[in-house]
């Protein structure tokens, strides 16, 4: 059996690479992919605890499964806003939006 | 077979009679339901709408009958009956009414779809009352995500406004990441204690999780307190907040400001005392740094503002900066200084807001040259305007006077004299940029002299925002036993 170790070092990896995407990159598809890796991270954890903890508890996966869900969702609607931006102004990149700024 | 615990051995005839704790929510999904419906058969004349959805959030009122006084929790442990549910909930159906009051004319001269609008302010609704009535995380994310994404999609309804889709898509990316930096803090909480109710959370850390598993808890808490703190608007996870509240729909950005926030502070109070209270002193000196940065960056950056919905904006985040002095206290004193302050804040914060509404909708920008005369112009407006900033800043006998006061002797009183100081020093500050306005408003003389017009409808919701801000200030005493009532059930 994998230990629980290799679970949690894998998510928080994922993780990292998630926030390190979601704060370098300026393409905001990229971005959000960068934010669905993070969310992936979150349901490895879940995942991994729910099955090493108490093999008969699903809350863990039962949580994961609304994350996934939850994600989707979030997806949608992101993809939507990028795309009523893309149409209007032609720009997908974080840095070119920028009308608002202190 | 193994029984599942997230249904445990709930009889399901028990789980339909107990959907009648449900009912605010479910009178507020279902109007809102009915008005998505109903909302292209109107062909445009989507104005009476709005009466639909203020006596959907009046039946929601009514609905709340049955929970009053009801305490424990129920239907599959999702929902929690208890002080501090039963506050939230009226108030933040409260704020949702104004909001709703103070909408129709600028939507109408926006352009902006009143059905939609309508049916996400009572989606988000659902969203921010089940986030402050349950100890579940699951339902907490749940309710979180609901509001989110609501709020998402509401700051970019003007469609064609490159501003409006602006604010959507910074709310929308730097929410998403807040949301997953919470929910991996949530998923460390799980794994550490195995339990995603706050209050078996609460018993599994007290019993020794806490002392085993440390590191991983503190770590658990820093993504807590920076998930929360993008929510609440905390600096530095601030950096969005003023794009997207002057990017946003003048109503929108109201409602955001103090529902959405409002949430985050009534989440962030069941998970951190009820949930993780037994390390209380580590996320309570953060709190106080965060409150400490929040109010005095907020307001200082608001000082250079021309822009007065800008400036809003940052003087929502100085507010919130005083708001989590109640967390870096911790006190039940403290929690329940914040519980008022929550209350004053929305109805203080939406009738200034309103006043923002009230010049947009009339075809003006919100530049503080256009505040210029206003007091000759529309007096009652500028009055009332002039009341709420008396009230943001502090002063007697309004309700965030005694927000603040409650706030500062609760610091006094756990020691962190600092802290009480500088909400006192902030205070002053903020006093420069609310004086711009209201200088501008009684002393310059007005560029035109062209009436301004408002609906009986705006109305209402403007006097409610203001009498709130009135009563709840001058008769204090009832609010100060609900809320001490309220704090008296957490753990």
């Amino acid at each position: 059996m994998i230990p629980l170790s290799w679970v949690l070092v894998s998510a928080a990896l994922l993780f990292g690479l998630g926030l390190y995407g979601a704060l370098a990159r300026t393409n905001a598809v990229r971005i959000l992919i960068a934010i669905e890796l993070m969310l992936n991270a979150v349901n490895l954890n879940l995942v991994g605890f729910s099955r090493y903890l108490s093999p008969h508890d699903v809350t863990g996966q039962v949580f994961a499964l609304f994350v996934i869900t939850v994600a989707a969702a979030e997806a949608a609607v992101g993809l939507a806003i990028i795309l009523m931006i893309v149409r209007q102004r032609d720009v997908s990149d974080v840095d070119r939006i920028n009308l608002l700024k202190w | 077979m193994p029984t599942l615990p997230i249904v445990g051995e709930v009889d399901t005839a028990v789980l339909v009679a107990q959907l009648i704790f449900l009912l605010p929510e479910l009178i507020l999904a279902v109007t809102g339901t009915v008005i998505v419906a109903i909302s292209p058969l109107l062909r445009g004349r989507e104005r009476p709408l709005v009466f639909v959805a203020a006596t959907g959030v009046l039946a929601a009122f009514a609905g709340l009958g049955p929970s009053v006084g009801g305490a424990g929790e129920v239907l599959a442990r999702m929902l929690v009956l208890d002080g501090t549910s039963t506050f939230f909930r009226p108030v933040f159906m409260l704020g949702a009414l104004i909001v709703i009051g103070l909408s129709p004319d600028y939507l109408a001269r926006r352009q902006v779809p009143a059905g939609e609008f309508y049916a996400l302010v009572l989606f988000a609704t659902v969203g921010i009352m089940l986030m402050a009535s349950t100890h579940e995380l699951l339902m907490l994310y749940l309710g979180l995500e609901l509001a989110s994404i609501s709020g998402y999609v509401l700051a970019g309804m003007l469609r064609s406004d490159a501003r409006s889709q602006e604010a959507s898509i910074k709310l929308f990316l730097i929410g998403a990441m807040g949301s997953a930096v919470l929910l991996f803090g949530l998923s460390l909480v799980y794994g550490i204690t195995g339990s995603t109710n706050l209050v078996e959370i609460g018993h599994a850390l007290t019993g020794g999780a806490a002392a085993t598993f440390r590191p991983a808890l503190l770590a658990a808490t820093m993504f807590l307190v920076a998930g929360f703190g993008f929510k609440m608007a905390a600096v530095p996870f601030h950096m969005y907040v003023p794009d997207a509240y002057e990017g946003a729909p003048t109503p929108v950005a109201a409602f955001l400001s103090v529902g959405l926030e409002g949430a985050a502070f009534a989440a962030a109070i069941r998970v951190f005392v009820t949930g993780l209270g037994i390390i209380q002193p580590n996320w309570a000196a953060v709190f106080a740094v965060l409150a400490l940065a929040t109010m005095t960056l907020g307001n200082v950056t608001a000082l250079l503002q021309q822009n007065v919905k800008r400036m809003m904006a940052y003087s929502s985040i100085a507010q919130a900066g005083y708001i989590l002095v109640g967390l870096a206290v911790a006190t039940d004193r403290g929690i329940s200084a914040m519980l008022y302050y929550v209350l004053a804040y929305t109805v203080m914060n939406l009738g200034a807001w309103a006043a923002l509404i009230y010049l947009s909708h009339n075809g003006q920008s919100e530049e503080l040259a256009d505040f210029a005369g206003l007091g000759r112009r529309a007096p009652l407006v500028a009055w009332a305007l002039t009341f709420c900033f008396l009230s943001l800043i502090g002063i007697p006998p309004t309700a965030g006077f005694f927000g603040k006061f409650l706030l500062f002797s609760a610091a006094v009183d756990a020691g962190l004299f600092w802290l009480a100081v500088a909400m006192a020093v902030n205070s002053v500050i903020s006093l420069g940029y609310y004086w711009n306005v209201v200088r501008a408003m009684f002393m310059e003389e007005p560029a035109t002299e062209e009436p301004l017009k408002a609906s009986p409808v705006f109305g209402l919701g403007f006097t409610l925002a203001v009498l709130g801000t009135l009563l709840i200030g001058l008769g204090a005493a009832p609010f100060f036993r609900l809320v001490s009532a309220a704090v008296v059930t957490l753990p």
